[in-house]
C-alpha cells in the first residue's frame, strides 16, 4: 500500500515526501525494523526533536551539578546521568561527574521513587526533565501534597508540538526538502489527545498521524500519512486508537494545567521557543529549585559542545552520520554530545541499531564501503 | 525512554497501584488512568499512563523483547518470563472460556 501511494505521490509531482517523527521510540523502531529500508525512494522519514534529555539546557545540568558539590542531594532519572553540560562545575562536566567528586547524586526510575527515598535526605532536588508524558507525574504528586517541602524541582519540562513547529520551520529556513507530514508521538498523545497535533497541524497545512510502537503500526501510520497528502488532507488521525483519544487524558491535564504554566523556554541548542516549557505556577512555587537556590536560569544562549552537530540532528536538519564526530570522537561509550548520551537520542539509536540498509549508509558516509 | 511497558495490577492503593511486570518484577506506580486490580496498565517512567487488553500487552511485550535484545541480557531474560508468564494466563483463559 506504501509503494501504491507513494507511487501515485510520484506521478502527481509531490517530489520527495518528507515525513518527520517526534519520539525517540517512533526513531527506534524505524532504525530496529529496518523501516527506512522498506521505504520507496520518494519516502523519507526523518528524525526530528524527540528527545527530552537532548534538549534540556545545559544551565540545567549546571545547576544540579553545582548543587550536588554543595551538599543538596540530587535526584536524577538515568538517562540524564552522564548528560554532559557545556561548563564544567566545580571541575565536573556531569551529575556522574559529580558523583565521583562527592556529590549525592541518585538515579531513580521514577519522581516517586525519589520522594520514597527522602527520610535520610535533608535537602534534595529532582533534575525534572520530561515532555507531556512525563509531566502528569510531577503535576499529581505536586497537587496531591505527596511532595515534602524540602524536595525542589529543577524544572526542565519542555512540550512537543511547539518544537515540532520549529523544526518544521528549521527545514524551510535552509532551503531543504520541506516536511510533508509528521508522525505524532503516541505516548505524549495518550495525555495531551490528539487535539493539539490537530490544532498545529491546520495551522501549517499538514497532515499528521498519531502512531503507536511497533513496526505494523509505523508502517500503517505512514500509509496514512501518504493517502493523505495525496487527496491533500489537513489534519490529525490516530492510528494509536487503543491508547489514543481526542481529548486526551483529561485528568491528568487538568492536574498539569493546576501545577504548571506554559512559558517560552530554551531548548538546548535551539535557543528558546516561545510557548514551550512548564513553570511551576502559584503556591507551587514554592517546589521551584531556580528560585529557592537563585540559580541561572537557561536562556537563548548555545550550549552544545563545539563541534557537536546534535542540535541540528535534534530539529532534523541533519543525520547523524552528518556529524564529523559521530562514530569518531562520539560514540555510545564515549559520547561527546547529548544526542549520543540518551538512548532516545537520535545519534546513539543509529550508533546501536544500524540495520536494514542504515548500516550500509552509514558505513558508506564513514567511508569505509 | 517513551516506551510504555505493560505490567499487570495487584493491587490499588489510593493514588498508586502495585503492578506486576513478570518475571517476579513488582513496583508502585502512579495512577494516571483508573485501573483495577487483574487489568494491564502501560507503565512510563513509574506512572501507569493508560490501559491496555491483555492480547495487546503480549504484543507490546514481544516488541519490546525484540529491543531489549540490543540493551542488556538481563533485560531480554525478564521479557522472556514476562512473556511466558502472559501466554500461560491468556492460555489459561482461553480453555477456561471453553
Amino acid at each position: 500500500m506504501i509503494r501504491e501511494y507513494a507511487s501515485a505521490a510520484a506521478v502527481k509531482g509531490f517530489g520527495t515526501v518528507k515525513l518527520m517523527n517526534f519520539c525517540g521510540t517512533h526513531e527506534w523502531t524505524t532504525v530496529h525494523f529496518g523501516i527506512r529500508s522498506l521505504m520507496p525512494s520518494n519516502v523519507v522519514l526523518v528524525a526530528g526533536p524527540g528527545c527530552p534529555v537532548c534538549i534540556t539546557p545545559s544551565a540545567c545540568v549546571e545547576a544540579a551539578i553545582k548543587l550536588a558539590l554543595d551538599g543538596v542531594t540530587v535526584y536524577t532519572f538515568g538517562d540524564a546521568y552522564r548528560l554532559p553540560a557545556l561548563r564544567p562545575v566545580g571541575g565536573a562536566r556531569s551529575l556522574l561527574e559529580a558523583k565521583a567528586a562527592g556529590g549525592d547524586v541518585r538515579v531513580v526510575y521514577s519522581f516517586m521513587d525519589a520522594i520514597r527515598d527522602l527520610q535520610s535526605v535533608r535537602e534534595a532536588v529532582f533534575l525534572a526533565i520530561g515532555f507531556e508524558t512525563t509531566a502528569p507525574s510531577y503535576a499529581l504528586s505536586l497537587a496531591k501534597a505527596l511532595v515534602p517541602s524540602k524536595l525542589k524541582l529543577i524544572t526542565a519540562l519542555r512540550l512537543t508540538p511547539p518544537a515540532a513547529k520549529r523544526a518544521i520551520a528549521a527545514a524551510l529556513e535552509r532551503g531543504l526538502e520541506p516536511v510533508k507530514g509528521i508522525i505524532a508521538p503516541g505516548h505524549v498523545s495518550t495525555v495531551t489527545g490528539a487535539e493539539p497535533w490537530d490544532r498545529l497541524v491546520r495551522e501549517l497545512g499538514l497532515p499528521a498521524v498519531v502512531s503507536g510502537f511497533e513496526p505494523v503500526d509505523l508502517l500503517a501510520s505512514i500509509a496514512t500519512l501518504l493517502k493523505m497528502i495525496l487527496e491533500q488532507k489537513v489534519g490529525v488521525e490516530v492510528e494509536y486508537k487503543r491508547l489514543v483519544t481526542w481529548e486526551g487524558n483529561v485528568a491528568a491535564k487538568k492536574l498539569i494545567a493546576e501545577v504548571f504554566e506554559v512559558a517560552d523556554a530554551a531548548w538546548r541548542g535551539l535557543g528558546v521557543i516561545p510557548e514551550s516549557g512548564l513553570e511551576l505556577k502559584g503556591p507551587y512555587r514554592g517546589y521551584d529549585a531556580w528560585e529557592e537556590y537563585g540559580l541561572p536560569t537557561p536562556g537563548p544562549e548555545s550550549d552544545m559542545p563545539a563541534g557537536c552537530r546534535c542540535a541540528d540532528v535534534v530539529l532534523g536538519i541533519a543525520k547523524p552520520t552528518d556529524c564529523p564526530l559521530f562514530m569518531r570522537a562520539c560514540t555510545p561509550t564515549k559520547p561527546y554530545g547529548p544526542c549520543m548520551v540518551s538512548s532516545e537520542g537520535t545519534c546513539a539509536i543509529w550508533a546501536r541499531f544500524g540495520g536494514g540498509g542504515l548500516a550500509d549508509t552509514i558505513a558508506e558516509e564513514l567511508g569505509l564501503k | 525512554m517513551c516506551w510504555g511497558v505493560p505490567a499487570k495490577v495487584l493491587e490499588v492503593e489510593g493514588l498508586e497501584a502495585v503492578v506486576d511486570f513478570g518475571g517476579g518484577v513488582r513496583r508502585r506506580v502512579l495512577l494516571l488512568i483508573d485501573a483495577s486490580p487483574g487489568e494491564y496498565v502501560l507503565v512510563h517512567a513509574g506512572s501507569a499512563i493508560g490501559k491496555v487488553r491483555p492480547e495487546e500487552a503480549l504484543e507490546i511485550l514481544l516488541a519490546l523483547r525484540e529491543v531489549a535484545e540490543t540493551l542488556s541480557p538481563e533485560a531480554a531474560s525478564n521479557l522472556d518470563k514476562a512473556i511466558e508468564e502472559l501466554k500461560e494466563s491468556l492460555t489459561g483463559k482461553m480453555f477456561s472460556n471453553g
